[in-house]
């Protein structure tokens, strides 16, 4: 194709997908701005004589009871809150869709295995999260385990399903007559036809984690002041309004509300650009 | 054309369906009568505009489906311009219908018995003991041996076969002067397949009344219609008795798709290239592309129009036989 | 040596808790090099099923399939996928049976890189656009996906696909029912050839008598799972000796409005395949019943003319000398 009917291709996508454009603009942008960008105040270094001055010019979204700029430190939790969740749900990638594609075969063993996720699936994952992370020490590392271990069940289900499906189809019955073996099936064949509902599935797993992970540290547990995150932020900032300084949770719970909205925008994004490939 | 005025009349039938990637043009100026007491097909291959010229006859068409263009006279009413509740009436007791898939068209939810209640009375059958011995009848007419049984059940309990006979009763119970069947045994097993259609023409022609009979199976055309009508992209490029089509046929395309039938011993002969794009077809003959023939220097700029040939025979092509 | 058979195999199919559905109640027959044995029935008939025995691609339950010698259930799994280098399959659907994801290259190199991995990437793309010539595609498909291609073209696909190994032994499963008239005979000229070229046996599954007619050498006629009558195309075709044959082909429509066939009736439908009947499976239909042992008992396959067997207790040559059928 040539290179403008590309660039013609792309534009009417984006056309027609502005919520997943908007989206992927908006995540990209926080993480640029936690990363690269400088920021108007240094979100470590507290102004002991500003506290608790409300949104105005020189601190955007206010400052906090120990003199923080709410603004740069909303920025920078980024930096730990996003990683977090989304290391950890790539791992829950990794592992569930080869756990699920290792179960797509019909046998006693992949029904044990079900069974045992369902007991697994059946307790509320912040609450499994917060066990993971006390019995293995109460650190960053951790939370990103607990993170993982959480997501991956919902994994092993989407690929399980989405490969029992596409045994039926028949190219993979086609694969195996030309002499395919199980794993050239599983990797050529099942997964590339899988990428798509895989990856919005990662988008939601990756906005249920950042909901986890801001929980967490909400409840003291993995990250620990002055390290900056949402959670810790929202925690210190609940304590403020009811003396009517709301903007320091606020914020912090707003940058939350964003990113998870943006992930699940993805996701619906993704779906929509496969149901559309199906003309 | 019959000395008797036809039946059906059809004048320059267009119609399109718009879609993402563009306005399909799926019947291009078709114009045919059927008369009372014949049996008409309609023979073509996929995306030749059969199936969609028999919904627009019977007001039918799904959407985005649309007829742009034309007239369709059924007893004396001209069909398209009704409102939809005299189009109703005469759908049923006028025109019947039978589809394709009859689990398509069979409630999966409702018992037969009250399918049939429902089609009897909005034509205006009285009592309930009315329809239910009309029921009985026609489920009998069509050679279920156990009506009462089939009228208790649902519709997805019945096999294929018995599925069609029950939508071909439903069609037939209310006496439609003309029956449009959409491929009314594809993907029915040959021998439930050779019954049905038995059973449609008997039921036909004793009667007297008529039906137009869609298919892409020439020897169904064959066998059971006494015109046909082959369409090829949209148009109809040859249409006569059928002894004269398919025995003397004069249309290129006519003569490949006969070519085409395998018979033991005798070559093989499969049409090159594929049907014209419906969203951009090409100036000049539609089958210009494929045709081995090409006898004139005017195929590629001017589209052929319908000729006489014979007796009720006719063919849009430039190509003479009896000239070679 | 035939290169395929088939000795007495049956397969039943169990979905969960429903009841088992008898496919293949009994089924045996050889396949020779170069020939084509043309299966036909209609549906329950499990043509389609035997077909897939006949490669491996389905184990029997009991019985055997032997190619060229070697008996596909006795085999390790390393042995059976390399044995399908010479025993491949052309499936009904053409674009179902092609990855949605993968080019025609891909696709039709993929048997390449299975068998002949030490193959460099230049090679296999020759072989590739080789085939595609063989089977009368312009290579130009090459790195199209087959989303973009016709029927009849995604059906060669399948076709180059099935023999770039160089096979022995074709299983053609119904490959032009989902295709227009005229596309299919181009089908069945390239599949004639290439039997001729490459000096394939096929073995032909159909529901189509007349391309059935056209294309094979023996054929056999299955019913409820099992062979019924099977023999040289001639003799089973012009002189069906079974009642269902003579049903089967009393059904078929002729192109010549001259041409009449009355139909043979039968009664009633086909029954289901999860309780099969006692006696002959086609007992219930039969317009004969000619035979006392009928009900009881299962005809076994008797040879009624050279090479011509059939399982029936009904002699249609006696009735036919008597002045019936």
């Amino acid at each position: 194709m040539s290179n403008q009917l590309q660039i013609q291709k792309i534009l009417k996508t984006i056309r027609w997908n502005k919520g997943l454009a908007c989206a992927l603009t908006l995540l990209g942008l926080i993480v640029v701005s936690s990363t690269l960008l400088p920021l108007p105040h240094d979100p470590m270094q507290p102004n002991p004589y500003q506290t608790l001055r409300p949104p105005d010019g020189e601190f955007w979204f206010g400052t906090d009871r120990v003199g923080f700029d709410v603004f740069s430190r909303t920025i920078r939790s980024a930096r730990v809150d996003l990683p977090v969740s989304v290391v950890g749900t790539l791992v829950s990638l990794v592992v569930g869709v080869t756990i699920g594609l290792v179960v797509s075969v019909k046998g006693r063993w992949s029904e044990r295995i079900m069974r045992c996720l369902d007991m697994f699936q059946a307790f509320p994952l912040l609450v499994l999260a917060i066990v993971v992370v006390a019995l293995t020490g109460n650190n960053l590392r951790n939370v990103v385990v607990a993170i993982a271990l959480v997501n991956i069940p919902r994994f092993i289900r989407l690929v399980r399903s989405e490969a029992l499906a596409l045994r039926e189809a028949g190219f993979i019955e086609a694969a195996t007559s030309i002499g395919a073996s199980r794993v050239r099936v599983m990797v050529r064949h099942l997964l590339p036809n899988m990428t798509g509902v895989v990856v919005a599935q990662a988008s939601l797993a990756a906005a249920h984690a950042i909901i986890v992970v801001a929980g967490l540290s909400f409840l003291g547990i993995g990250i620990t002041p002055p390290q900056a995150s949402w959670g810790t932020m929202i925690r210190s900032g609940s304590q403020n309004i009811a003396t009517g300084h709301w903007w320091v949770a606020v914020f912090p719970g707003l940058a939350v509300f964003v990113v998870v909205t943006s992930f699940n925008m993805v996701a619906d994004g993704i779906y929509r650009l496969l149901a559309g490939d199906d003309q | 054309m019959m000395g008797s005025t036809p039946l059906l009349s059809v004048a320059d039938l267009k119609v399109e369906f718009v879609t993402k990637l563009g306005t399909v043009k799926a019947v291009n100026g078709i114009s045919f009568g059927v008369s009372e007491g014949e049996i008409v097909g309609v023979v073509g291959e996929t995306g030749c505009g059969k199936s969609a010229t028999a919904r627009a006859t019977i007001g039918l068409l799904r959407r985005p489906g649309r007829v742009t263009h034309g007239t369709i006279e059924f007893d004396g009413v001209e069909v398209l311009s009704l409102p939809p509740r005299d189009l109703r009436r005469i759908r049923g007791s006028g025109l019947g219908f039978v589809p394709q898939n009859p689990f398509g068209s069979l409630n999966g939810t409702l018992r037969i018995e009250r399918q049939f209640r429902n089609v009897l009375r909005a034509h205006g059958a009285a009592s309930r003991a009315e329809i239910r011995s009309l029921s009985i009848k026609t489920l009998e007419d069509v050679g279920i041996s156990d009506p009462e049984r089939i009228l208790r059940g649902y519709a997805h309990e019945l096999s294929g076969g018995m599925a069609q006979r029950v939508a071909i009763a439903l069609a037939l119970s209310l006496d439609p002067k003309l029956l449009i069947a959409d491929e009314p045994t594809t993907g029915l097993d040959l021998t439930i397949q050779r019954q049905i259609l038995d059973l449609l023409h008997q039921l036909v022609t004793v009667r007297g009344r008529s039906m137009v009979l869609v298919s892409h199976d020439l020897g169904v055309v064959a066998q059971y219609c006494s015109r046909v009508l082959v369409m090829y992209a949209g148009v109809i490029v040859e249409s006569g008795p059928v002894r004269d089509v398919l025995k003397t046929p004069a249309h290129p395309y006519t003569r490949a798709l006969l070519a085409a039938v395998p018979r033991r011993g005798k070559p093989l002969q499969g049409l090159r290239g594929s049907v014209p794009d419906p969203i951009n077809y090409p100036i000049g003959c539609p089958f210009y592309d494929r045709c081995e023939i090409r006898a004139d220097p005017r195929c590629a700029t001017e589209a052929p129009p319908l000729r006489q040939i014979g007796p009720d025979h006719w063919v849009a092509s430039f190509y003479d036989p009896d000239m070679v | 040596m035939p290169l395929v058979k088939v000795q007495e195999v049956h397969k039943a199919f169990r979905r969960g808790s429903s009841p088992a559905v008898n496919a293949v109640n009994g089924v045996s027959l050889t396949v020779n090099r170069g020939e084509t044995l043309a299966v036909i029935g209609e549906s329950g008939s499990g043509k389609s099923t035997l077909g897939r025995l006949a490669v491996g691609l389905h184990q029997p339950d009991s019985g055997s399939v032997h190619f060229d010698g070697m008996n596909l259930g006795n085999i390790d799994q390393n042995s059976l996928r390399q044995l399908r280098r010479r025993m491949t399959v052309v499936f009904q659907e053409p674009l179902g049976s092609l990855n949605p994801m993968m080019t025609i290259g891909q696709i039709v190199e993929e048997p390449l890189s299975i068998h002949e991995p030490g193959l460099g990437r230049e090679a296999k793309r020759d072989r590739a656009c080789e085939i595609l010539e063989q089977v009368s595609l312009d290579s130009a498909l090459y790195g199209r996906k087959p989303g973009r291609l016709s029927g009849g073209q995604q059906q060669r696909v399948g076709i180059a696909r099935a023999i770039i190994s160089q096979p022995h032994f074709v299983v053609l499963d119904e490959p032009t029912s989902s295709l227009d008239l005229s596309i299919q005979a181009g089908i069945l000229q390239l599949l004639a050839k290439l039997q001729k070229d490459l000096d394939l046996a096929y073995l032909y599954i159909s529901h189509d008598l007349a391309s059935v007619d056209f294309f094979s050498d023996r054929v056999a006629v299955m019913y409820l799972g099992q062979v019924v009558e099977i023999g040289a195309k001639q003799s089973v075709l012009d002189h069906p000796r079974h009642p269902y044959t003579q049903a089967l082909l009393s059904a078929s429509l002729s192109t010549d409005p001259d041409v009449t066939q009355e139909q043979m009736s039968l009664r009633g439908e086909i029954p289901s395949s999860v309780s099969l009947p006692q006696g002959c499976f086609f007992y219930g239909r039969c317009p004969y019943r000619s035979d006392p042992r009928c009900a009881e008992e299962r005809p076994p396959l008797r040879e009624v003319a050279p090479g011509h067997f059939v399982a029936t207790f009904y002699d249609a040559q006696s009735d036919y000398l008597a002045g019936g059928q």
